[in-house]
């Protein structure tokens, strides 16, 4: 009897860590992305590991800041059709659009700087382009890896 | 003993009628009869007489009376007859009439000894010899103790099996409580199997056969095979003055296929609402952890990016 208690206990932590490895599976996809990326940068703008690792810090907080504003637009404009739009409600979509583009255009002036002290001016201005050509790379590299719907996190209620 | 020494002839001068004459005469000397020699050999013990002695003569056996006080004792038979003083002789009687009964084992009563040496006090013979009629009394007599034996053996073998039914029926209901819970031992080998073959199949489809050298080297002739109609050779000064002239999309399959990565992996990059499912899900996840920013809302502002 206690051996088959034994057993079951066994193949049901069996059972749990094979669960475990497959919960993992799409961050490991991520992680794969993620390098995939290094490696993308590191070719096109031709940098040390060490102007990488700069050059990424100072990348990544401004793509969040960048996320974050475009993120505040599309949640007002991405359901209306830019075409169909009333008078008042293209003026308004234009003055947001100005507002965005101005953000974008700080969030450039401030990091900027930041990723010429990283890796140097001359690679800062083709940093723009790079991304525009990383990009689809990524999509097809995510494709390829055929990235899943990650759960998102419960948020909590506010009583 | 007085015997004449000087009278007796060697045994080695035997004579047979010397011999019984001898013998004879030893046993008139003794008291012993010739005739009770031959009928009672086994008797050996001398008869020790008894004073006084309480005659009693019991027919049967009083054991299988339901009470001491049903004993069936000949007792109004000897009321009368007064205590008997035995003399001391070295004859003994015979008792053809009497029929003692034997004890049966099962009862645990012990009699009196006296009781059973009383049978064989040598008694007087007016007093032993009974009638016929007598015998016929204690004939019916013995046939309706025999009856009582009987029936009390039988209560005794109906009071047996009813005992034996109730040691019986407990265990019957054990069996009836076992067959109406579930098997649960039975139940858990059946689960334990189960998930055997599961872990063994799962087991089976994880761990793959090491691929031989063979296949190996196979694997990639198909490879370069399969890849060779759809290669694009290129020479390295057309690729530089065709790349400029052609969108930025088909560039960089162009430069995907210098790297040496799969074409056929590249989607081009549309706007988002034109994407397929994957695609569609892939941009949100990337966008999520940080990866890439979509451009969703710069339809206005294409040619302002910097």
């Amino acid at each position: 009897m206690k051996k088959i208690i034994l057993f079951v206990v066994l193949v049901a932590g069996l059972n749990f860590l094979h669960a475990q490895r497959v919960d993992s599976g799409s961050l490991n996809k991520i992680d794969v992305v993620k390098e995939y990326r290094r490696e993308l940068f590191k070719t096109k703008l031709n940098l040390t590991d060490k102007e990488l690792d700069a050059f990424l810090t100072v990348y990544n907080e401004h793509q969040i800041e960048m996320r974050k504003v475009k993120r505040t637009f599309r949640r007002k404009w991405f359901s209306k059709d830019a075409d169909n739009l009333s008078n008042a409600d293209a003026q308004e979509y234009f003055n947001d659009a100005m507002a965005l583009q101005k953000a974008e255009q700080a969030l450039i002036e401030k990091y900027a700087p930041l990723v010429a002290d990283a890796i140097g001016w001359s690679k800062a201005v083709r940093v723009n382009k790079v991304e525009n050509e990383i990009k689809p790379l990524l999509l097809a590299k995510a494709n390829t890896l055929k990235l899943q719907k990650s759960k998102k996190p419960q948020k909590k209620k506010k009583s | 003993m007085n015997i004449e020494f000087n009278k007796i002839k060697s045994p080695f001068q035997s004579d047979r009628n010397h011999m019984s004459e001898l013998a004879l005469r030893i046993q008139r000397k003794v008291g012993l009869d010739a005739q009770e020699l031959f009928e009672y050999p086994e008797l050996k013990e001398p008869l020790i007489p008894r004073n006084p002695v309480q005659l009693s003569v019991e027919f049967g056996n009083s054991y299988v009376s339901e009470s001491p006080e049903k004993t069936f004792i000949e007792s109004h038979k000897i009321k009368n007859v007064e205590p008997v003083v035995a003399e001391p002789t070295n004859q003994s009687w015979d008792v053809p009439s009497i029929e003692f009964k034997t004890i049966p084992q099962e009862i645990e009563i012990h009699t009196e000894p006296e009781t059973t040496q009383s049978m064989t006090v040598p008694m007087a013979e007016e007093e032993v010899v009974l009638s016929a009629e007598e015998i016929a009394l204690e004939k019916s007599r013995s046939a309706e103790v025999e009856r009582k034996r009987a029936e009390a053996a039988s209560r005794y073998a109906a009071l047996v099996d009813e005992s034996r039914s109730d040691y019986i029926a407990p265990t019957t209901q054990k069996d009836s409580k076992s067959e109406s819970q579930l098997p649960w031992a039975a139940i858990l080998g059946l689960v334990a199997s189960v998930a055997a073959i599961a872990t063994a199949w799962w087991v089976w489809s994880v761990i793959q056969p090491p691929i031989t050298i063979e296949q190996v080297a196979e694997n990639s002739r198909r490879n370069t095979s399969d890849a060779q109609p759809n290669a694009v050779s290129v020479a390295p000064m057309e690729t530089g003055l065709l790349t400029e002239s052609l969108p930025f999309d088909s560039q960089l399959i162009v430069e995907m296929i210098e790297d040496g990565e799969p074409v056929s992996a590249v989607a081009p990059m549309t706007h988002f609402s034109k994407m397929n499912d994957q695609s569609k899900i892939s941009m949100v996840e990337l966008e999520n952890n940080g990866l890439l920013t979509m451009d969703l809302e710069d339809q206005l502002f294409e040619d302002a990016q910097l």
